[in-house]
């Protein structure tokens, strides 16, 4: 027997779940065409006027095995990586006592502050990168990681300052006191509770910073082109002046968004609340 | 074990000043509550004892010694926020013992502790356990451990049972009051619930808008509250007040409340005589009034009056019956015998030898002045 309630369709649920589906087929589709050429043999990709198939004639990690194989790649990657850490070691340490600063010793002007660290981020990185291209070169941190890195930690700090302050503000003031009161010295209780407790969230910051190292290029461009350093941003525009080559552009491409999809899905599970559960109440 | 003395207490943010002129002394063991309505200062008078804010004029003295400027560690108190402040990463062991590694304990002087503090507070079992996977009166226990647990001189306690449900909470209350007579030590308490400050305390500091009201033992700020204030604060159901005036007829002092007048006992009489023909405030508690046809005791027979039911509330051992008469409503603590029912008519009995007589404009108890 039919039961018509059961079955009825509502439209309204049809068109929303006909725009869902629509939605993510966008967000994916890149994805899948730069995956899908990363794997693509060379017929498959030079096909002489043929339309180009959904999925290779015969797929292949040939493309990745090379890059694997290409020192200037191993270097480059080698590179974002050390940049990339250097850049959260260096924001952390800075940003994270800031934050803490701002949050728990409320003094006049402090907004203001607050509001000029943000500010850095106002101009277009095309601006800012020509003051601190020149003023890193004054101090030879032209053509060296560690100059990216820095570069990397000075744009990232405003969002560091900004996380970690929501973090702090979570952390009830109470256990503050209670340590201080048990004995504890500022520093001591600043690194053996307040820190433990806004690791998560401190994390989710750090990674934040790590991905915006991976992915940048404009600051990387200008304080690696004229060297023989490049972080994978910039060998990815190396590549793109001499051949570009589809499937091995999409290898590269591939291979700068996995560290990007893993750490998302890392912060997803960091950002789960629960932090400062059991603290109060 | 220490005395704590304040000595003219006063503090203000910036303009505003939330406490005046605080005089206490809390003896050595003793059990001393602060209480009063929300937004009164009692939090902000313990955590200028405890040292966390600052001290705006006054002094304070712990064990004698002058403390406005030591740090809070150095003052040998421990504090139970209201909140319990429970370090959340910390296994239960662990958050007994931070006060003990910050003081350089010995490990195995700190494992004895802590395994006295969890026997002492029926936490045995929990040691590993995180704050998170805790009960609200296990994290209370493990609050209190680690304040005990350093052996303060003087032990603060913000409101804390006030985070438990009904039941917790009485239990915790003997728990609390056992704890202070093993331990005997000095405890400054605080909470908003006049019943629990009652039940605990040795002497009861009730706290009025940054004042304090009065200071006493539980019984005697029961018996004889010295203000309106307290008179209505302390008690639960709230004593009744009337607005009457105070005249002689015959050879006796009444209080003439215009719709019926209650007649004094002999022994105010010197009390009140300087007050005849002023406007003054009569409170007579709601357990003072009894129901005249199961009323044994023939001297309350004077001060009667009829009254018509209102509403009533039944405890079980008591009902709380509250009655009207004419324009004015007040509130009596019956037996359940009287088997009181809305709309009835009935009889009350004022036991005036429990009353209390307040002037109109100093709000001062004439019979039980300071
Ligand atoms: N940091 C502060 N700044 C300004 N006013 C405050 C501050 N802390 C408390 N107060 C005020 O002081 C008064 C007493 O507060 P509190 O001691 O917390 O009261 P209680 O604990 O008795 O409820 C309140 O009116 C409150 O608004
Ligand atoms: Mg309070």
């Amino acid at each position: 027997m039919k039961q018509k309630g059961r079955t009825k369709i509502n439209a309204g649920r049809l068109i929303w779940f006909i725009g869902m589906v629509l939605m993510i087929l966008m967000v994916l589709a890149p994805i899948f065409v730069m995956f899908k050429y990363s794997i693509s043999d060379r017929a498959s990709v030079v096909t002489g006027g043929m339309p180009i198939p959904l999925w290779p004639y015969h797929p292949t990690t040939e493309q990745f095995r090379g890059l694997a194989a290409m020192d200037a790649f191993v270097k480059s990657a080698l590179t974002s990586m050390e940049a990339a850490l250097l850049a959260v070691i260096v924001s952390l340490a800075i940003g994270t006592p800031a934050a803490y600063a701002l949050v728990r010793y409320r003094f006049p002007g402090m907004m203001v502050l607050a509001t000029l660290l943000i500010s850095v981020r106002l101009f277009p990185d095309i601006v800012s990168v020509v003051p601190i291209v020149e003023t890193f070169t004054k101090v030879n941190l032209l053509n060296s990681v560690w100059g990216v890195g820095l570069a990397h930690s000075l744009l990232s700090m405003p969002y560091v300052i900004f996380i970690a302050m929501g973090v702090f503000e979570t952390i009830p003031k109470d256990l503050d006191e209670q340590a201080q009161i048990l004995g504890a010295s500022k520093l001591y209780s600043f690194v053996r509770i307040i820190l433990p407790v806004a690791l998560p969230g401190l994390a989710a910051a750090a990674i934040y910073v790590f991905l915006l190292s991976w992915d940048e290029f404009i600051f990387a461009y200008f304080l690696l082109a004229f060297g023989n350093l490049s972080t994978l941003p910039v060998l990815l525009q190396k590549i793109l002046s001499w051949t570009p080559q589809h499937n091995l552009l999409a290898a590269v491409s591939v291979m700068l968004s996995i560290p990007v999809i893993i750490f998302t899905f890392i912060v997803q599970k960091y950002m789960q609340a629960g932090a400062t559960a059991g603290a109060v109440k | 074990m220490a005395t704590v003395r304040l000595h003219r207490i006063g503090k203000k943010y910036g303009g505003l000043e939330v406490i005046k002129d605080l005089d206490l002394v809390v003896e050595h063991g003793e059990f001393v509550t602060l209480v009063g309505p929300s937004g009164c200062g009692k939090t902000t008078t313990l955590r200028m004892i405890a040292g966390l804010e600052e001290i705006t004029s006054g002094e304070l003295y712990i064990d004698n010694y002058p403390a406005n400027q030591i740090p809070p560690k150095d003052r040998g108190i421990s504090m139970v926020f209201q909140s319990y402040a429970l370090f959340p990463h910390m296994s239960v062991s662990e958050n007994i013992a931070f006060g003990l590694k910050i003081k350089k304990y010995p490990r195995s002087d700190i494992l004895e502790k802590i395994d006295w503090a969890l026997s002492l507070l029926n936490l045995e079992g929990l040691a590993t356990r995180l704050p998170k996977d805790l009960s609200g009166g296990q994290r209370q226990r493990v609050a209190l451990a680690r304040a005990l647990v350093v052996e303060p001189q003087v032990l603060l306690l913000d409101e804390p049972l006030s985070n438990l449900d009904a039941k917790l909470r009485l239990k915790m209350r003997a728990e609390l009051k056992r704890l202070h007579k093993k331990l005997g030590s000095t405890v400054i308490y605080v909470t908003h619930d006049q019943v629990e400050a009652m039940s605990l305390s040795d002497r009861v500091a009730i706290m009025h808008e940054g004042r304090l009201a009065q200071v006493g033992a539980p019984l005697a700020v029961y018996n004889s509250p010295h203000n309106i204030f307290v008179a209505g604060f302390v008690g639960s159901p709230s004593m009744n007040f009337f607005n009457g005036r105070l005249v002689r007829k015959d050879e006796s002092l009444v209080i003439d409340l215009e719709t019926f007048q209650l007649v004094l006992p002999e022994r105010y009489r010197s009390k009140c005589t300087g007050c005849l023909g002023r406007k003054v405030i009569l409170g007579i508690r709601p357990e003072h009034i009894y129901d005249k046809r199961l009323s044994k005791t023939e001297s309350y027979l004077g001060n009667t009056t009829d009254v018509v039911i209102d509403v009533v509330e039944p405890l079980g051992d008591r009902d709380i019956v509250e009655v009207k008469k004419e324009k004015i409503c007040f509130t009596a603590l019956l037996e359940p015998e009287t088997n009181a029912a809305p709309d009835q008519p009935m009889t009350v009995v004022f036991d005036m030898t429990k009353c209390h007589i307040f002037d109109m404009e100093s709000e001062n108890n004439i019979i039980h002045s300071p």
